[in-house]
């Protein structure tokens, strides 16, 4: 399938087969961090909290799919469906699991903060982090967790490029997630409740909506998105260890500040944008430095788009807030 | 101005008090009723599982000689203490050990980063140390107290660089490393060896240990169109990096120092794709030859487990401290150290223990393994 390949010279020729290879690899970790920014983007967007235990609840949703399919696969891979059926049994209780605790996050740290300083809750967050992190550390140990080879890798090519069946399955599952986040916010009552109560507490709670239970809900939607994203995280590269929400939790943050903090559609735009900027980036920098600067500095990319963002359009590329 | 000028006084006080508590506190060697061995490795933290194997090597050694009596008429005792893999720790096991009048020699440390450290303290107080750590500049310090039965870096850099060229015939070799003192040194290593027999770098990466996503410098050196891939560093970074490799279309050959010699680096690539994959050793397969084999059953009685990597090279370098105590003929720090320099020991691993003047083994062995359906097999031997 060369035929497909940009005609050129060198390293432009170079410089286009890796384009290609990398908004595919970047779209993949992109969607990832989408669904990371949405929960973080949700709970700003509801209370103007920075949520910064949310990148635990990523991490645990690893380490629940890893642990129940410890127990359920041993041995390689097995018929198509049956997998199917686990990896979804794995999603669901992923999902569970960091949703509870979630909720019982905001109701021990955040509810007592509601109307205290803004700064108070942050530091909760950070507490509740920190706290999450080294309990896990404890329980799981030091060592990464490895994911169960049970999918048997597919490999696509296209123009030189190569794509992978996992990989695939990461953009369904991810489009299939958000399709349903934007149905639920926009199309039902709940959303409505949400919308009403990130656009003003004090008259959405005048107007008969439950303020706790509507807060609650939120504290579902996020963290089960973030348990996901956990998923396919460790699904894709195999691993999960204790500290991987810290990073993936700012890239997500980023992301979320990025498409505009609080807006759910910003939060996947930024996340898409930010994990494709990063590969791509990552990619030509040491083609166009001549080796001087390698891809090991691809993390920089997110922090510089995170201090350009704050300080030319601090609101984001969309704007701010859910109910908007 | 006037708070701070207390504080050289303060320190003074207290380096005065230890020094006298110290002096006071000193028992007589000579009445102690055991020899003590110090050691000092990572037995917390994620090298644990290599710091407590290989310490039970030593122990398996010092049990042996106990069940015979002992040596000159006392039993022997291991003092193990944890240092973490943590460089700053080591120094602090290491004047532990210095501070125990008992203890008449070392084994420590396991890592490289803390062996480089602690190697000064060990010398100052004249305590002989028998390492395990592989990185060339070790033994190069200049300390005399200091020795290795195991095989440096720069073979293990060496000499698969040259099964590269002769075996696998390269021509283009892509150097990838994690930018660690062990990874990014044994890497040079390989490249200039393979660049002096006439191979060409295509590139020199650095990649941040502890990241998942190589995805972008893989796809850089896909472009490059390189004969093998050298990935100097550990298990986890290693095993992401083969796997991605395969994703991303890249067939060629993989090779990797003893780092990757772990079941966590088949596990993170996955069988499949670690299939081929090739990675130095040290210690030849446990079930080679009948020494070994009645070894490992020995061990496997004793600690209920299969042998670690690293275990047979405890017991080696726990016989070596034992054997330079019992030629020392006394309890005395100096005499060990001097004993060891003519140490000349018959070994289950390589031909024997002697060493250089810089204290490195004299024969070091390298052995070269193919991942085979999820194991580690014997390839090849320089």
């Amino acid at each position: 399938m060369a035929a497909l390949s940009l005609p050129g010279i060198g390293a432009v020729d170079q410089i286009g087969g890796l384009l290609l290879q990398q908004l595919i690899n970047g779209l993949t970790i992109g969607c990832i961090y989408a669904l990371v920014a949405l929960g973080y983007s949700m709970v700003y967007g509801v209370l103007e909290l920075l949520n910064f235990a949310h990148g635990e609840l990523f991490m645990l949703g690893a380490y629940v799919a890893i642990f129940i399919l410890g127990g359920l696969v041993t041995k390689g891979p097995a018929p198509l469906g049956i997998l199917i059926v686990v990896l979804g049994l794995c999603l669901v209780a992923g999902m569970f699991v960091s949703s509870s605790l979630g909720v019982v996050i905001e109701k021990v740290a955040y509810r007592p903060l509601r109307y205290a300083s803004r700064l108070a809750p942050i530091l909760t967050a950070l507490g509740v982090s920190i706290f999450l992190q080294n309990t896990t550390m404890l329980v799981a140990g030091r060592r990464p967790w490895y994911f169960p080879n049970i999918f048997p890798t597919r490999t696509y090519t296209f123009a030189d490029a190569h794509a992978t069946n996992l990989q695939l399955l990461i953009l369904i599952v991810a489009a299939g997630l958000m399709v349903g986040l934007h149905y639920l916010v926009n199309r039902t009552n709940y959303g409505l409740a949400i919308r009403a109560v990130a656009e003003d507490k004090d008259v959405a709670s005048l107007m008969g909506i439950d303020l706790d239970r509507t807060i609650s809900s939120v504290f579902v939607i996020g963290p089960s998105l973030g348990a996901a994203a956990g998923l396919l995280f460790s699904l894709y590269y195999g691993v999960a260890f204790f500290n991987m929400g810290f990073l993936a939790g700012i890239k997500a943050f980023t992301a979320a500040v990025l498409g505009g903090i609080g807006n759910i559609p910003g939060a996947m735009l930024g996340g898409l944008l930010l994990g494709v900027l990063e590969a791509v980036g990552a990619g030509i920098l040491p083609i166009v430095s001549h080796g001087v600067v390698g891809a090991e500095y691809k993390d920089i990319f997110a922090f510089v788009v995170l201090i350009g963002v704050l300080v030319f359009k601090p609101t984001g590329l969309m704007g701010e807030r859910v109910g908007r | 101005m006037r708070s701070r000028s207390w504080l050289p006084l303060i320190l003074m006080l207290l380096g005065l008090g230890a020094l006298v508590s110290g002096v006071a506190l000193l028992p007589s060697p000579a009445a102690a009723q055991t020899i003590k061995i110090g050691w000092g490795g990572p037995l917390t933290g994620d090298q644990a599982f290599f710091g407590k194997s290989w310490m039970n090597g030593a122990q398996m050694a010092i049990d042996e000689v106990n069940a015979k009596g002992g040596v000159l008429g006392k039993k022997l005792e291991l003092v193990p203490l944890d240092d973490q893999a943590d460089p700053k720790q080591a120094t602090v096991v290491a004047q532990r050990h210095c501070d125990n009048a008992q203890v008449l020699a070392v084994i420590g440390h396991f890592n490289s980063g803390a062996t480089l450290p602690a190697e000064p303290v060990y010398n100052k107080c004249r305590l002989l140390e028998v390492t395990n750590s592989s990185n060339p500049r070790i033994t190069q310090l200049g300390y005399d107290t200091i020795f290795r039965p195991i095989a440096n870096d720069s073979m293990q850099g060496g000499d698969p660089a040259l099964y590269a060229i002769q075996k696998l015939k390269v021509k283009r070799a892509a150097i990838l490393h994690d930018k660690q003192a062990f990874g990014q040194g044994v890497a040079e290593v390989f490249a200039k060896t393979i660049q002096s027999k006439g191979a060409t770098i295509t590139s020199v990466n650095g990649v941040t240990h502890g990241d998942v996503d190589f995805t972008a410098v893989l796809t850089k050196v896909k472009a490059e169109n390189p004969d093998v891939i050298y990935f100097g560093g550990t298990a986890t970074d290693g095993g992401l990096i083969l796997k991605q490799m395969r994703q991303l279309g890249i067939k060629v050959p993989y090779m990797g120092p003893d780092g990757l010699f772990e079941k966590a680096f088949i596990d993170v690539a996955t069988p499949s794709a670690a299939e081929g994959a090739l990675v130095s050793f040290q210690a030849p397969p446990l079930d080679s030859t009948p020494a070994l084999r009645s070894w490992s059953k020995d061990y496997n009685a004793k600690f209920k487990e299969e042998p670690g990597p690293y275990s047979p090279y405890g017991y080696d370098e726990a016989r070596v401290v034992i054997d330079a105590i019992q030629r020392a003929g006394k309890i005395d720090r100096d005499a060990v150290v001097k004993a060891a320099r003519t140490t000349k020991l018959s070994s289950i691993l390589v031909k024997s223990i002697e060493f250089d003047e810089k204290g490195d083994i004299k024969t070091p062995a390298i052995f070269l393994f193919k991942v085979k359906d999820g194991k580690f097999v014997l390839e090849w031997q320089p």
